[in-house]
């Protein structure tokens, strides 16, 4: 959907002006914060690769086509950013592994069911976060993703199933 | 757990994660009754649920916190350099259409200068109901309309972006002229001109030049609120308060309707800034994709300035003396209603005091309707089905109105033509009282048809009064009306035997002869597509005589279309690109529909008829 205040923010960047990326900041970062935390399932990992997105999006809002289309603009960032950090990720994991601190094993109480929701494929992690954390419902979470409402109602489903499943049956441990 | 378990398990994570269907299923509640291991499981999830809640709601009370570290990592960043990344941007285009394109916008950005104030303050705020009145006061104007046509991002090369910029002057005194600008600069310039009666083009690329006298009104039929009326008319969101060029601006937004002149837009939204001061416009704007393009364009209009005190030498055309003159299309190869209506937009009054002589206009007649604000073809269309399904039936009420109408007028002492005149009176007083979105209006429209019928009786060889009872049919049925399709049909069917033999026997084809014809294969494309392949072949065969050669292309699809029997839709008629949204109240209406002659846009035809080709001796 087009976004006319949206659009005047982003002519009003690329003249320069901080103060209108602040306003595209508080407006979307949330949006940015959950995708990447559901892709990545790690806060810190989501605020940093968020971060990131942000400050992506200023240094590049000239090559924005479509002004009014900066939400879907900054979230394709976002993936992608969440997505390189992944295959970074992947590459690291093959060399030595430093040990891990308590604080960094698990950032809030809850550990099992961190643990579980990072054993969730991405697949069913994103719908359940976004469903979660931003309180959408299953027709937002299906135009986001761009795929149809029934099969985010079944993707919300599965994601539920399969965490009850890791919760349970002792699965939930990395 | 049993088949039914596991089937039933689904349901509960539907009903945890609140699936309509899951929700309210009688099934699953009364599995959930008889089986304590499923009861178990809808607990636990529950209890997951609500861990679920609590863990991203820890998360989320850290927000403002991520954001401020966000916000403060922006305040070290430069962007001093923001501009030389458009030019990056442009760096990417590759094909000369984009780079001239790319640099227009660069300008665009540059000049218009938006920077956004961060909300309402205190202070001037715009009345937009009195914005229309305001603008009622204008007599003269000059505008600037650009169309920018995009393919949005795609793999360096390909992208496509190209514009083109008309510059409009209007006075209520002297007339218009519209100066278009391309990528070589000045291309064309069309005048039309009210003290001299005429209508000028200069084609500045092909160094000619035509004129055409052209009956005018006095003043001209101006009206700078004509697009900015829908827009007006909403439902609009506002949309807050900007600077555009220095000067503050409140706007506001309608999805759904494109309002300025340009292609046919898909999901269209349109904006209307006006300055806080003066509630002039200042911008306005229409955007979408191109409908069955897959590029999207945007039309702007800008720069504004109103009561400059235009002269006469403002709308005197300069013809360069190399210039060569070339002919107009000739009057009898254009469609005389559009003329009709096209000179007469606007400025029609209408006299109904004859049938307020004759008693026809009723006592207790409801007041008009106002127009129902609708955003779209769909809403119309809904609203037009809804009113006119609480009408009464023609068919019911045909025999009270004759009845009715021969103690008020004694029918047998009229003559055809008087009753001919009194019917499209009562058609036009149907259009006055709301047309087909008015409860009450069809009485009139019913009226008008029972006096056509009876003249169509008495001169059912007379192709006018044939013409104007299919009108008054078409004024007052929808598509689904009951006896639309038949009557109509074989009206049309009979005209056009006739109009064939007339033309057999040396009488020289019309423009209504086309009308007709192409009302026929619209009328038989649905159920009999093969009774009307014929009339597409004569009038393909008779397109050089009658004028309608610029059609060749229409009426070849009409025809295949026909011999695929795969009906043929009204769309095929409607002109992509130039249909205005107002038209879309008549859109359901065959190609001779011409609705009342007091409308607020002219009615568009899909093309201009050109000159018949010189026969071959």
């Amino acid at each position: 959907m087009n976004d006319h205040a949206d659009e005047h923010l982003v002519l009003a960047c690329r003249q320069g002006d901080k103060a209108a990326y602040a306003v595209l900041i508080k407006k979307h970062y949330r949006h940015v914060f959950a995708l990447c935390l559901g892709i990545l399932a790690n806060v810190h990992d989501a605020e940093d690769v968020a971060q990131e997105t942000m400050l992506k999006g200023l240094q590049n809002i000239g090559r924005l086509a479509r002004a009014d289309r900066f939400e879907p603009w900054i979230l394709r960032i976002a993936r992608n950013l969440c997505l390189d950090f992944l295959r970074r990720q992947k590459r690291a994991k093959m060399l030595p592994a430093e040990p891990q601190t308590v604080a960094e094993a698990g950032t809030h109480e809850n550990h099992d069911l961190e643990r579980a929701l990072r054993r969730l494929s991405q697949e069913l992690r994103l719908p359940l976060t976004m469903y979660y954390f931003e309180h959408k419902d299953a027709g937002s979470i299906a135009r986001q993703l761009h795929i149809s409402p029934s099969l985010a109602y079944e993707r919300l489903k599965a994601a539920r199933q399969q965490l009850h499943a890791l919760l349970t049956e002792g699965g939930s441990h990395d | 757990m049993t088949n039914d378990c596991e089937r039933m398990r689904d349901r509960i994570a539907g009903l945890v994660t609140g699936a309509a269907q899951d929700r309210g299923s009688e099934e699953l509640h009364r599995h959930l009754d008889s089986c304590a291991d499923c009861r178990n499981y809808l607990r636990a999830l529950q209890q997951e649920d609500t861990s679920l809640a609590e863990h991203f709601a820890v998360i989320d009370a850290e927000m403002a916190r991520r954001q401020e570290h966000v916000l403060q990592a922006i305040e070290r960043v430069d962007t001093s350099k923001q501009a030389d990344r458009v030019f990056i941007w442009r760096g990417i285009m590759k094909n000369r259409l984009s780079k001239v394109a790319i640099a227009a916008a660069i300008v665009l950005a540059a000049a218009m200068g938006i920077t956004y104030l961060g909300g309402r303050f205190d202070g001037t705020t715009v009345a937009w109901a009195g914005v229309a009145q305001k603008l009622d006061q204008i007599h003269d104007f000059i505008y600037r309309q650009r169309e920018i046509q995009s393919s949005g991002a795609r793999l360096p090369g390909f992208e496509l972006k190209q514009e083109w910029e008309t510059r409009s002057y209007y006075s209520w005194e002297f007339g218009s002229r519209w100066d278009q600008y391309g990528e070589m600069g000045l291309i064309g310039q069309y005048y039309t001109l009210l003290k001299k009666q005429q209508l000028v083009h200069i084609s500045t690329a092909g160094k000619t030049f035509r004129c055409r006298p052209e009956p005018l009104p006095q003043t001209m039929p101006l009206d700078p609120i004509g697009e900015i009326r829908p827009i007006l008319a909403g439902p609009y969101v506002e949309l807050g308060r900007a600077t555009i060029n220095g000067i503050v601006v409140e706007g506001i937004e309608v999805q759904g309707q494109k309002v300025l002149n340009g292609p046919l837009l898909d999901n269209a939204v349109s904006r209307l800034w006006v300055d806080v001061r003066t509630e002039l416009p200042v911008w306005m704007e229409s955007e979408g994709k191109i409908h069955g393009r897959d590029l999207y364009a945007r039309l702007i209009r800008d720069q504004f300035q109103c009561n400059v005190g235009l002269t006469e030498a403002d709308f005197t055309p300069v013809i360069p003396a190399d210039f060569k003159q070339e002919d107009w299309p000739t009057d009898n190869h254009t469609k005389p209603a559009d003329i009709a209506i096209a000179s007469a937009n606007k400025s029609v009054v209408v006299d109904f005091g004859p049938l307020q002589e004759l008693g026809l206009l009723s006592d207790d007649e409801a007041p008009p309707q106002p127009v129902r604000a609708a955003t779209g073809i769909k809403q119309i269309h809904a609203a037009q089905d809804e009113v006119m399904g609480t009408w009464p039936k023609y068919a019911d009420l045909r025999d009270s109105l004759r009845q009715e109408l021969d103690q008020k007028l004694n029918l047998k002492s009229r003559s055809v033509d008087e009753l001919v005149r009194l019917a499209v009176l009562l058609r036009e007083k149907y259009w006055d009282v709301g047309g087909d979105l008015s409860p009450t209006s069809y009485r009139y429209g019913y009226m008008a048809r029972v006096l056509l019928e009876l003249a169509h009786a008495q001169e059912p060889n007379d192709l006018t009064i044939g013409d104007e009872l299919a009108e008054t049919i078409m004024s007052i049925e929808t598509m689904n009306g009951e006896d639309f399709w038949p009557v109509l049909r074989e009206l049309r069917a009979a005209q056009f035997c006739q109009a064939c033999a007339e033309v057999e026997s040396g009488r020289q084809p019309v423009w209504e002869d086309f009308a007709r014809g192409c009302d026929m294969t619209c009328l038989f494309s649905n159920e009999r597509p093969e009774e009307a392949v014929p009339v597409a072949d004569w009038l393909i065969s008779h397109a050089q005589a009658g004028g309608w050669v610029a059609y060749m292309d229409l009426l070849e699809r009409i025809r295949s279309m026909l011999t695929r029997k795969g009906g043929l839709g009204y769309n095929i008629y409607t002109p992509a690109g130039s249909t205005y949204p107002e038209e879309f109240r008549y859109g359901r209406r065959l190609p001779s529909f011409r609705g009342p002659a007091k409308r607020a846009v002219v009615p568009s035809y899909p093309l201009q008829p050109q000159p018949a080709q010189p026969q071959d001796q």
